[in-house]
């Protein structure tokens, strides 16, 4: 049995906020109760400490962090709010990653308003599915996910390591298994995969050109 | 009424935008995710107004733009990005851009930017960049996709049938352009500012290098 969809209060996460809107308006539309919407992680677990909502529809890619490092965060606090992840375009990678951090479903920004729809109906009227025991997937932990955010900020192994509080060692180690992953063999290949995935975004840095 | 297409790659954003321009008076007669497609659309069509993302799968939106207006279609365009970067917002305008506006800009500015670019005005989203100084040639744009891909200098040479000698002078420019410090952080640069068009494979040129 569904519930009404006027009681589906929902929170959205998404780094453009014209995409908020206008997602806002088609969810309004569809008869759901959009409550809050942010571009920031911080900001997003605020909202949900202080609006309860129902759903969670969370980007991959906000301004301050990942979406991988918000539902690590919120599984802490919250292990029932239904999540549901959105991404650039389909990765299996992300999907491992997402799933295992705690995320309910995952949808791409490629899939069409009625498969939203779909998502947000199958999440919100299901419990949590059984996460899969099997760990054979490739995934993206959350300190890796930090350390490629690092690097796609153009810091070096030395400022990320600072920066995150973990040793050098840690980071070679780390960046090893990253190229593992992606099956490249320099940083930049690694970045540009991952921007290719949509694990990191595509986005500008004026500050740091002129 | 204004008559628009829609150039978006991804479905759920194309559903977004819509759901603001659609009551405010803006009819979509097309949409797509291809750049490919936007010639014919556009001889079909006859639109007042073109709304093109430059992050398409198939093509740069700025040579979408180019060609268009090499074939003489003086169709107001509005490009829409999530990079909106000086550098972005140089190349569009050059092309033939007549409104370039930010994915963090909101619906009113959307609306007011569309109403603008229809009447034969120009929209630019504020606080870009003061000036944009860089301009990166397209030999240089070579040169970045084979660093972005990870190839030597002698590889790059061997590729585009040029010294290695013009290949590191080409790459000091860029460094500066770019304002990069190394060859790492120029990947990183080229990839993050979505200045590298990234196909979904592998660059044709460069499969065998790796």
């Amino acid at each position: 049995m569904n519930p009404p969809r006027c009681l589906t209060r929902v929170v959205l996460a998404d780094e453009h906020r014209l995409f908020r809107a206008g997602l806002a308006r088609l969810l309004t539309g569809q008869g759901f109760s959009v409550v809050a919407e942010t571009d920031s992680g911080s900001h997003c677990l605020e909202l949900i400490q202080s609006l309860q909502p129902s759903l969670l529809l969370l980007s991959l890619n906000l301004m301050d962090q990942s979406g991988l490092e918000v539902l690590h965060s919120l599984r802490q606090l919250d292990q029932q709010l239904p999540v549901l992840a959105l991404t650039p375009n389909w990765s299996q990678l992300s999907y491992h990653s997402l799933m295992r951090a705690g995320a309910s479903a995952m949808i791409s920004k490629e899939n069409d308003a009625h498969q939203l729809m779909a998502a947000i109906q199958a999440v919100v009227s299901q419990p949590a599915p059984m996460r899969s025991t099997r760990r054979k997937e490739r995934y993206i932990s959350l300190r890796q996910m930090r350390i490629l955010r690092g690097m796609t900020q153009g810091q070096t192994n030395q400022e990320i390591a600072a920066h995150l509080h973990y040793s050098c060692s840690t980071i070679k180690a780390e960046l090893r298994e990253l190229f593992q992953t992606f099956g490249t063999l320099d940083r930049s290949q690694l970045i540009n995969s991952a921007a290719q995935q949509g694990l990191v975004p595509i986005m500008p840095n004026p500050v740091k050109i002129f | 009424m204004i008559r628009a297409i829609l150039i978006e790659d991804q479905s759920l954003v194309r559903a977004s935008l819509a759901s603001i321009l659609t009551p405010l008076g803006v009819d979509l007669v097309a949409e797509t995710s291809y750049g490919a497609e936007a010639l014919d659309l556009i001889e079909r069509h006859r639109p007042d107004l073109l709304i093109l993302d430059l992050a398409l799968p198939d093509m740069d939106g700025v040579q979408v733009l180019r060609s268009l207006r090499l074939q003489g279609w003086a169709v107001p365009t509005l490009v829409v990005t999530g990079a909106a970067t000086a550098f972005r917002l140089k190349s569009s305008v050059e092309a033939g851009a007549n409104g370039f506006l930010s994915k963090n800009a909101s619906p009113e500015e959307l609306m007011e930017a569309v109403r603008l670019v229809v009447g034969g005005g120009r929209y630019i989203t504020p606080g870009i960049a003061r000036e944009c100084t860089g301009h990166i040639t397209s030999r240089q744009q070579r040169i970045l996709e084979g660093v972005v891909y990870g190839l030597t200098n002698d590889q790059i040479a061997a590729h585009l049938h040029i010294s290695r000698g013009t290949v590191k002078m080409e790459i000091n420019a860029l460094f500066q352009t770019l304002g990069c410090a190394d060859r790492t952080h120029l990947a990183c640069e080229a990839a993050i500012q979505g200045l590298v068009t990234q196909p979904r494979e592998r660059h044709p040129l460069f499969k065998d290098a790796i």
